[in-house]
């Protein structure tokens, strides 16, 4: 039990999907509020990188990593909030807005990068958030190594998935979150406002994109690079509709994206699998190919109805 | 406005070719001069300037003097216009496949992938194959176009035959596109020996490069860029299959009631769009980079949406919004150079410029607050509904206004073998349509705002078959409230 190298592997296996599947489950959990509230948000790739960026710059001034997660939400908040304001205030395209995000904050993130730190591809190094040891996992070998010694914003990821499914299904704001991108004139007709629940699952898929963000730049790593994300904003809106826009469907899809990032590690570091390193880029495919597979062949994939599709009050039907 | 006029056109053409232009020419002129232009113009520089502010302020906050940068940008960019084409000439290409999908109701925002998908096809033609000078070029360029347009069509026909949401589809594949051309230049297609550590193709052969027009920048991809245009234009304004593509992407319904295949449109036009985009990758290679090295693209699929969006999806709009990035690219340079802000700055401006453009009503909204109120009374579309039984026809038809148009007039004809029956004419500030056409029945209904007051139109046409005859009942209803009713005989089955 105690060194058995493929049960080891297999821990490490376990230990860096979970690590890879924290940003996945965090940004697409923030995609559902905003999509499940009838608001596209293609924009969850920049809100990330934003939320790394504002995450090194807050801990590189105060050197305190929690307030630099504390930023990171804010600041992914607020750049969600744009796009509310535009796609729910101002009814403009989704798509066309999410893009201007997008763009925005690639600028932006690596204009700052050379404003701050005076540097054009990486920033200085920065206290990460410190892993946490929880002492009740640490007396076996195997579960030591696969679930302890993990960013505390990984426990949060799958805190936030059980939180996500309560508020969702059993609060009056999630019923009105969920009505708002189904049957928005219904809701409308109860006397609740659309577009301010709209804005508010807007803004709260910032608030997660940028907890997303700050893991990748402080829980995962200790400095931003430029264009960190690397795509990680779209695997995590495939994650969301290979999960079928549901709590447990995103947790299960990032989970499983997760772990192909880390069979890609796996199998650079182990020397057993040396022969399928040049192979790795296919491992890499597997979630666009799997989201275009299952949008093409299973019929049951179903986004909210209203998605995309700016409420007017006048429209009553 | 009546669907009359092009008829009359083509039967007066017989008057020469002068005559024929002047029309055309008159017919630009009246488009440049309507309301709805106007409105779009100020929309679109209203949003440019208001994205040039936000990023003063943006500038100013971070230390550097946003006078001397925008000093430097204009500057940069009035100084070296063959520098403002050759930024300019992916971005028309790229802004034409976007717009094209759209013009058919279709975002395709894996235009990246397709380019990516038509550089490594050009890539392959253009150091692996021999041929001669000129046929080399136009090879490669084909080659590209097509595989761009394979990598459109896997959207396109799943969106059409599975429903599978092409902005999902293409932007999935565009990632695939990007990890296997990555892959493929890492390792079955490297180049071997000096700079083998760099994820590259041999170079292309001579005879495959696109020469330099004049300078060390522009190239004949330019001359690609330009015959495209003229070529969308043509295919989207002229041809039967632009007008089926403008039909589907107006009301795909409707459009299928007329007689168009609204899958196979939406497959091609994502087909179409996707070899623009392989266009565009294969240019570059050809003109620009002289070889596929990984990720070589900054974003050109990306910017190929801002294009069309800056230019209302129009081809002719596409060139001028290209020449405008093209130009912040340019000038960039130049800032970046002599005021020392980082060239970032223009992906900034350019996020900036999309995010207002996103939403017009932004504009509106301050013009309003300022007192100002844009007027768009033409309607510049038209939709036609048709409903034919048997031998006779029924038609209902409106002047749509343009998607992203508000304050328009809406124009609605009922017409019934030939004979017009119900006319009305609608003010839109504030409208939805909804159309549905089943067996026997089509349902047509859009709400309107009348003096600050929200009304729905519906008119609803129902076949009823009898046993002797059948008959067809039109019936129009104002707020649910019958309005006025025929019901037309129609002969027997």
């Amino acid at each position: 039990m105690q060194t058995d190298p493929n049960l080891m592997l297999t821990a490490w296996l376990i230990s860096a999907s979970l690590q890879m599947a924290t940003p996945l489950i965090l940004a697409a959990l923030g995609g559902m509020f905003s999509e499940r509230a009838g608001v596209v948000n293609i924009a969850l790739e920049g809100i990330m990188l934003m939320g790394a960026f504002s995450a090194v710059a807050a801990t590189y001034f105060t050197d305190e990593p929690w307030i630099g997660v504390l930023t990171a939400i804010i600041a992914g908040g607020l750049l969600a909030a744009i796009h509310a304001i535009i796609c729910v205030k101002f009814k403009g395209n989704h798509i066309v807005s999410g893009t201007g995000i997008l763009l925005f904050a690639a600028g932006f993130t690596t204009l700052m990068l050379e404003v701050i730190w005076g540097r054009k591809g990486v920033s200085e190094g920065v206290t990460g958030l410190p892993d946490v040891s929880i002492d009740a996992l640490a007396g076996n070998d195997f579960i030591n190594a696969a679930f302890n010694q993990h960013s505390p914003l990984t426990f949060l990821a799958i805190i936030m998935v059980v939180v996500t499914w309560y508020v969702l299904y059993r609060t009056p704001f999630g019923l009105r979150i969920r009505a708002s991108g189904e049957d928005p004139s219904t809701l409308d007709t109860a006397g609740v406002s659309v577009n301010w629940t709209r804005a508010l699952g807007v803004i709260i898929s910032g608030l997660l994109a940028g907890l997303a963000g700050a893991y990748l730049s402080i829980g995962f790593g200790s400095a931003f690079g430029k264009g960190m994300t690397s795509g990680k904003g779209f695997i995590a809106l495939a994650a969301l509709i290979f999960g079928n826009w549901t709590p447990g469907g995103v947790l299960g899809a990032g989970l499983f994206f997760g772990f192909l990032d880390g069979l890609q590690f796996a199998i650079q570091l182990a020397p057993a699998f040396a022969f399928l390193e040049q192979f790795t880029a296919f491992v890499q495919m597997i979630p666009y190919v799997l989201v275009v597979i299952a949008l093409a062949g299973i019929r049951k994939s179903r986004a909210p109805k209203a998605i995309g599709v700016p409420y007017e009050k006048e429209k009553k039907n | 406005m009546s669907d009359q006029e092009p008829v009359t056109e083509a039967e007066t053409s017989q008057e020469g070719v002068t005559a024929r232009l002047d029309k055309y020419l008159l017919s630009i002129l009246a488009k440049l001069t309507s309301p709805n232009f106007r409105a779009q113009a100020i929309w679109v520089l209203g949003s440019i300037i208001l994205a040039l502010i936000v990023s003063a302020v943006i500038m100013f906050m971070a230390g550097y003097d946003p006078g001397a940068a925008y000093y430097n940008l204009f500057m940069g960019a009035v100084g070296q216009p063959d520098r403002i084409l050759f930024y300019a000439t992916p971005l028309i290409l790229a802004g034409l496949s976007v717009a094209l999908a759209f013009k058919c109701g279709l975002f395709n925002i894996g235009a990246e992938g397709q380019i990516y998908m038509g550089a490594i096809a050009a890539t392959v033609v253009g150091y692996m194959i021999s041929l001669p000078i000129i046929v080399h070029p136009i090879v490669c360029l084909i080659i590209g176009a097509a595989m761009g347009m394979v990598w459109g069509l896997i959207p396109g026909l799943l969106r059409a035959y599975r429903g599978a949401h092409e902005v999902v589809t293409t932007m999935m594949l565009s990632y695939t596109a990007i990890t296997l051309t990555t892959w493929l230049v890492t390792y079955p297609l490297k180049e071997q020996g000096e700079y083998a550590w760099v994820s590259q193709t041999p170079r292309l052969y001579d005879s495959a490069i696109l020469p330099n027009i004049f300078g060390p920048y522009l190239h004949w991809g330019l001359l690609v860029a330009i015959l495209a245009v003229v070529g969308v234009d043509f295919l989207i304004n002229r041809t039967i299959l632009g007008y089926e593509l403008r039909a589907v992407g107006q009301n795909e319904a409707a459009a299928e009631y007329g007689g168009i295949n609204p899958k196979k449109n939406i497959a091609l036009a994502l087909g179409i769009s996707g070899g623009l985009a392989g266009l565009a990758g294969a240019e570059e290679i050809m003109g620009t980079y002289g070889r596929f090295t990984a990720n070589w693209s900054p974003g050109l699929g990306w910017d190929g949406i801002t294009v069309a969006v800056l230019g209302h999806n129009n081809p002719w709009g596409c060139l001028a919004g290209a020449i405008f990035f093209g130009a912040l690219k340019a000038g960039g340079n130049t800032m970046h150079q002599i005021a020392h802000v980082p060239i970032e700055m223009v992906g900034v401006i350019q996020g900036l410029v999309v995010l207002f453009v996103a939403a017009p009503r932004i504009i509106s909204w301050i013009l309003g607050k300022m007192g100002i109120h844009l007027e768009t009374t033409d309607a510049v579309e038209t939709v036609t509904l048709d409903y034919s039984i048997d031998a006779h026809n029924l038609r209902i038809r409106h002047s749509t206004p343009s998607t992203v148009l508000l304050g328009n007039k809406l124009d609605l004809y009922v017409f019934y073998d030939g004979e017009e029956k119900i006319e009305e004419t609608l003010d839109l500030s504030n409208q939805t349509m909804i159309d549905s056409i089943t067996e026997g029945r089509a349902r047509y209904e859009f709400t309107v705002t009348e003096h600050q007051e929200s009304v729905t139109y519906r008119v609803v046409i129902t076949r009823i078959p009898s046993d002797i005859d059948e008959s067809v009942s039109v019936q129009v209803f104002r707020n649910d409230i019958l309005l006025e009713e025929y019901l037309l005989e129609t002969g027997g089955p």
